[in-house]
């Protein structure tokens, strides 16, 4: 359940950093459209959101409350230094949202 | 908000790091200690008795009469029962026992983690009550750091996955350090003020007592509940404590009954008033297993009887504050978890040293002082970042080097690893000033030595190498090893990328020269 | 008086008065609750501990707005007031 869990928050985390035009720009090499922007904005909450139910189902709300927030901390972590270093690999999950 | 942010920043930012790096180091102290005492390496046991192990270890000692033996239940991380006990002169005694055969063990006198690192990390190895004053008042100004920080920033949203290790080495360092405090933030406003809440009765002395007639004490006892004898001695011989065991079910079955099955186990049970017609047993869960929150949940027996006479519950307040010293404490067994705080640890460790290398470089640059103090700036720095690295991986080598039966009259084993942590923590500074800014790669450099020929000792001098730990489930010390590793490598790369850098800014130096 | 060091002089002024006034009025926070909410019904134990953990809060709260003030001075006299007011008024809360 944790492990489902840090996986959602890592595709939460990501899919956030490319709902910004910014990260958009340099993963896709083409300009995020406002509406694109919003569409993955709601699927990376939404995955959040999942990630937070898996954790309270699977530990209970006291260890929960302490799992998620430095779940989300160390996914931020890594997806800012992927968008460093290798922002390429993020190509496959922006073709997604290309269309 | 800007001014604030520095002024604490640069006061605060050496003892923060050291609090901060004990404290992630803290967070693995069992897994220390076994590293560190090689005879606690002991497959963990299921299903101990006490009755068979404990009771007649007591039997052979001499008691002092109406005082209080504590045993610690054995656990997934420390696989020994631990008997705390006065003998008839009165002088406090800790054994460890092994928890299948009762047999005495023979520890190597060392700190460790659950000691040295541990104490560091909330006194600094100041004596008397000076460093809880000293880290109380660095964990105020870190939570007033994360405020003001985040006032400076704004942009926390827009920029929160942004890293740029490609520009310049200022920028790069400040986006680092803006990364690191931005997602773990609510992590680093936490953990100071649970730290201060454990001891905050040390630091509003007065007010807090003021509901008790100016008497702390009386507070203090209210929350420990019956960690003192609550039942009078008969003050006449008597037999000893018969069982144990069944008060342990007994005491399991009363907290399954109201919390149902996967409830926290004891880990500590006392007998008061030893020797007397009136002993009982306290069964207590202080650091519980499968929770966050702390104890103490204490059950009484009564000594006439056996049965329960008495249960202590923290009220909702208590059990609130407990919940978040829990937090600080990370006693409970949870894997994941305790990865994840060591990670966000290292990350408050980045943060707090990349803001002080900020500063230093861009004070540097813009005031352009005297070459004396620059030279004593960044070696304080390099010393408190570096520097305290290597110490630590030099007290781990200094365990091992050390002969374990080493028989000294001035000094005890565990206080020379201590002084060489800080003989090499010393020597770091002096190296910092002498080498300035190749310091930095040097030290860093040295740690990944270190490092590899720490875990070669750890081979050569127990036998447990990666690759048997890892066979044989011996998870402690497969992550000690494994971490250090990790460290080595970081270290390695940190170095060469310095070098790198040092390189590239030489040749730039050179072309506009030429 | 040049204006760097009128500014330096403002912000020691603002340092110091946010932590020991600030200690000041947070401790007679912890006081006045710690021996307050026992007259309704709170065990004292549980006061006390809830003046701590609060009490923490408000002083870090006092430090950020002695920084961030406008009128520096006007807080300092209102929170030292209240300081005493607190420290005085607690130890007869307790009493009654």
């Amino acid at each position: 359940m944790i492990i489902l869990a840090a996986i959602l928050s890592l595709l939460a985390c990501t899919l956030l950093a490319l709902s910004q035009r910014k990260h958009w720009k340099k993963v896709a090499g083409t300009e995020l459209a406002v509406h694109a922007s919003k569409a993955i904005r709601v699927c990376g909450w939404l995955l959040l959101v999942a990630a937070w139910v898996l954790c309270i189902i699977g530990e209970g709300v006291s260890f929960a409350a302490l799992i998620l927030p430095l779940l989300i901390a160390t996914a931020s972590f890594i997806t800012a230094l992927i968008l460093g270093f290798q922002p390429k690999l993020l190509t496959p999950l922006a073709g997604v949202f290309k269309r | 908000m800007g001014w604030l942010h520095t002024c604490f920043g640069i006061t605060f930012s050496v003892i923060l790091f050291a609090v901060f790096w004990t404290g992630t180091l803290t967070v693995f102290d069992k897994e220390i200690d076994q590293w560190m005492k090689p005879e606690l390496r002991i497959p963990i046991t299921d299903n101990v008795s006490l009755d068979e192990v404990v009771l007649p270890r007591l039997a052979e000692l001499d008691l002092l009469p109406l005082s209080a033996v504590w045993i610690g239940m054995p656990r997934e991380r420390v696989p020994v029962i631990r008997l705390h006990y006065k003998d008839a002169n009165g002088k406090a005694h800790e054994e460890g026992l092994h928890p299948r055969t009762g047999e005495v063990l023979d520890l190597t006198d060392s700190d460790a983690g659950s000691e040295f690192f541990f104490r560091f990390h909330f006194m600094l190895h100041i004596p008397g009550i000076l460093g809880y004053y000293i880290v109380g008042l660095s964990a105020l100004a870190m939570m007033t750091l994360v405020v003001s920080g985040i006032f400076i920033h704004r942009k926390i949203f827009q920029e929160f996955f942004t890293f740029r290790p490609q520009k310049k080495t200022r920028r790069a360092v400040l986006d680092f350090h803006n990364l690191t405090s931005v997602v773990a933030l609510p992590f680093h406003f936490i953990i100071p003020f649970s730290g201060l809440l454990i001891l905050i009765t040390s630091y509003f002395p007065w007010s807090m007592a003021v509901p008790f007639e100016g008497d702390i004490k009386q507070l203090d006892a209210k929350l420990a509940a019956y960690e003192k004898p609550v039942i009078k001695p008969a003050n006449e011989p008597g037999d000893p404590v018969g069982t144990l065991d069944r008060y342990i079910d007994r005491a399991n079955s009363i907290w399954r009954a109201q919390e149902g099955e996967g409830t926290s186990d004891p880990d500590w049970v006392a007998i008061f008033n030893v020797n007397d017609a009136k002993t009982y047993v306290v069964v207590e869960r202080f650091f519980a297993n499968h929770r966050v929150a702390l104890g103490p949940d204490q059950v009484v027996f009564d000594p006439n009887n056996g049965e329960m006479i008495d249960q202590f519950k923290p009220l909702p307040i208590h059990a609130a504050s407990n919940w978040l010293e829990g937090l600080h404490w990370i006693q409970f067994d949870h894997w994941p978890l305790r990865w994840l705080y060591f990670l966000a640890g290292l990350s408050g460790c980045i943060m707090i040293g990349s803001g002080l290398v900020f500063w230093i470089e861009s004070r540097i640059k813009k005031a352009q002082p005297d070459a004396t103090s620059v030279r004593v700036v960044r070696a304080i720095s390099t010393a408190s970042i570096t520097g305290i690295i290597l110490a630590s991986v030099g007290f781990l080598i200094a365990n091992r080097l050390i002969p374990k039966n080493i028989n000294l009259d001035a000094i005890h084993r565990h206080e020379l690893e201590i002084w060489t942590f800080f003989f090499i923590w010393a020597l770091t500074f002096v190296h910092a000033v002498v080498r300035e800014k190749s310091a930095w790669r040097e030290q860093c450099f040295a740690i990944a030595i270190a490092s590899v020929s720490a875990v070669a000792l750890n081979w050569v001098t127990t036998g447990d190498h990666l690759l048997l730990t890892l066979g044989r489930s011996m998870w402690s010390i497969a992550i000690m090893d494994s971490v250090i590793l990790v460290c080595a490598a970081t270290a390695l790369w940190s170095g060469l990328r310095l070098q790198r850098r040092l390189r590239e800014s030489r040749n730039v130096a050179v072309s506009i020269e030429g | 008086m040049s204006k760097q060091a009128e500014s330096n002089l403002s912000r020691s002024l603002r340092l110091i008065m946010g932590a020991l006034g600030g200690y000041a009025f947070s401790a007679g926070v912890v006081a006045v609750i710690a021996a307050g909410l026992p007259h309704f019904g709170l065990v004292k134990s549980e006061s006390a501990i809830l003046g701590g953990m609060l009490g923490m809060l408000v002083y870090l709260s006092i430090i950020i707005w002695m920084v961030a003030s406008t009128k520096p001075i006007r807080a300092s006299i209102v929170i030292l007031f209240a300081a005493v007011l607190m420290l005085v008024g607690a130890p007869l809360m307790a009493t009654v």
